[in-house]
């Protein structure tokens, strides 16, 4: 069977698993989650640094192997945004970004419109752009006419691992938008991951549902294998389903 | 001299560097981005940038996020 490559940008990718390295109580885990969960696009936020406090940087914990994606979390606007993006481009991590415009506490919906404003920028300025969005077909195709190299729309609100809540409009996305399609936040469970990748997904990005785990590491591995299996059943196709019941054993032949 | 760091008001030698800024705070140079009056400062400059007064500085690193 060929191998079955994901190409975003310039990078192909053999895992559809992102992770995310929030809310990780112990950040010391993030190594051992990394290689269990065999994810290569990992998440970071850029903050300003606490002088009072000498913690370790979390990129010390990321493999030198893996492509780090930074977020815009805390722009509310395009132009925050933007900021961001050159700011984290500017730690020498490579041009791959995360945009995040979220202008709502309580929901932390993304704000779909600024988010196009700053996909036109930033891809002018050579990035690899991956905004993360609500799901909404009309502001995908305007993400993808801005040069956006994925969609990724949400599953559920951020942290909230309510699950894949957003599944129909999603799925229109996978069957109308000619981008890779990688479902972001909200999963929080194996088995929703695995119904994003049987449902076409290209990939899926969790957090919180690793993060917020009894045991990360096991739960990150969970999660690997979830998006492998639902990636082979997709490509694979299902059998029919069938209101009537159709039997699995010989209809002839009975012992009498 | 007075310099504003990270939204605090603070107070800093004369004549300092970027990169002294940095090593008096124990910072790595790799993967700590700086900005100076909104201007990214790149790293290949740290030593060579001096700090002048009243200047408006952010130093940011990469932290866990999702």
């Amino acid at each position: 069977m060929q191998e079955d490559y994901l190409k975003i940008g310039d990078k192909i990718l053999t895992s559809r698993l992102f992770v995310g390295t929030g809310k990780f109580g112990d950040e010391s885990v993030i190594p051992k989650m990394i290689e269990l969960s065999g994810a290569q696009i990992i998440t970071v936020a850029m903050r300003r640094i606490d002088f009072s406090s000498q913690e370790k940087n979390v990129v010390s914990y990321i493999p030198k192997s893996c492509i780090l994606m930074p977020n815009t979390s805390g722009a509310r606007n395009a132009q925050e945004a933007v900021r961001i993006a050159r700011l984290a481009k500017a730690a020498g991590c490579g041009n791959f970004v995360k945009i995040e415009v979220i202008a709502d506490n309580k929901y932390l919906l993304p704000d779909n419109e600024q988010t196009i404003k700053a996909i036109d920028i930033l891809v002018k300025e050579g990035f690899t752009v991956l905004p993360y969005m609500s799901p909404d077909l009309m502001s995908a195709r305007r993400m993808r006419d801005a040069g956006a190299a994925a969609i990724m729309p949400l599953g559920a609100p951020i942290g909230t691992n309510k699950g894949f809540k957003t599944r129909e409009l999603v799925k229109i996305m996978i069957d109308e938008i000619d981008l890779p399609i990688v479902v972001d936040a909200g999963i929080g469970k194996p088995s929703e991951a695995a119904e994003a990748m049987e449902m076409g997904a290209a990939a899926v990005l969790v957090n919180t549902a690793i993060a917020t785990a009894g045991n990360s590491v096991l739960m990150a591995e969970a999660f690997a294998d979830a998006v492998k299996a639902g990636r082979k059943a997709y490509l694979s196709g299902f059998g029919a389903v069938s209101d009537l019941a159709n039997a699995s054993s010989p209809l002839t032949g009975f012992l009498r | 001299m007075r310099v504003l760091l990270n939204g605090v008001e603070n107070n800093v030698e004369e004549d300092i560097s970027v990169i002294d800024l940095l090593n008096q705070n124990s910072l790595p140079a790799d993967a700590t981005v700086v900005e100076i009056n909104g201007s990214i400062i790149d790293p290949s400059r740290f030593a060579d940038e001096k700090i002048l007064e009243n200047d408006a500085i952010e130093v940011l690193r990469f932290v866990g996020g999702g």
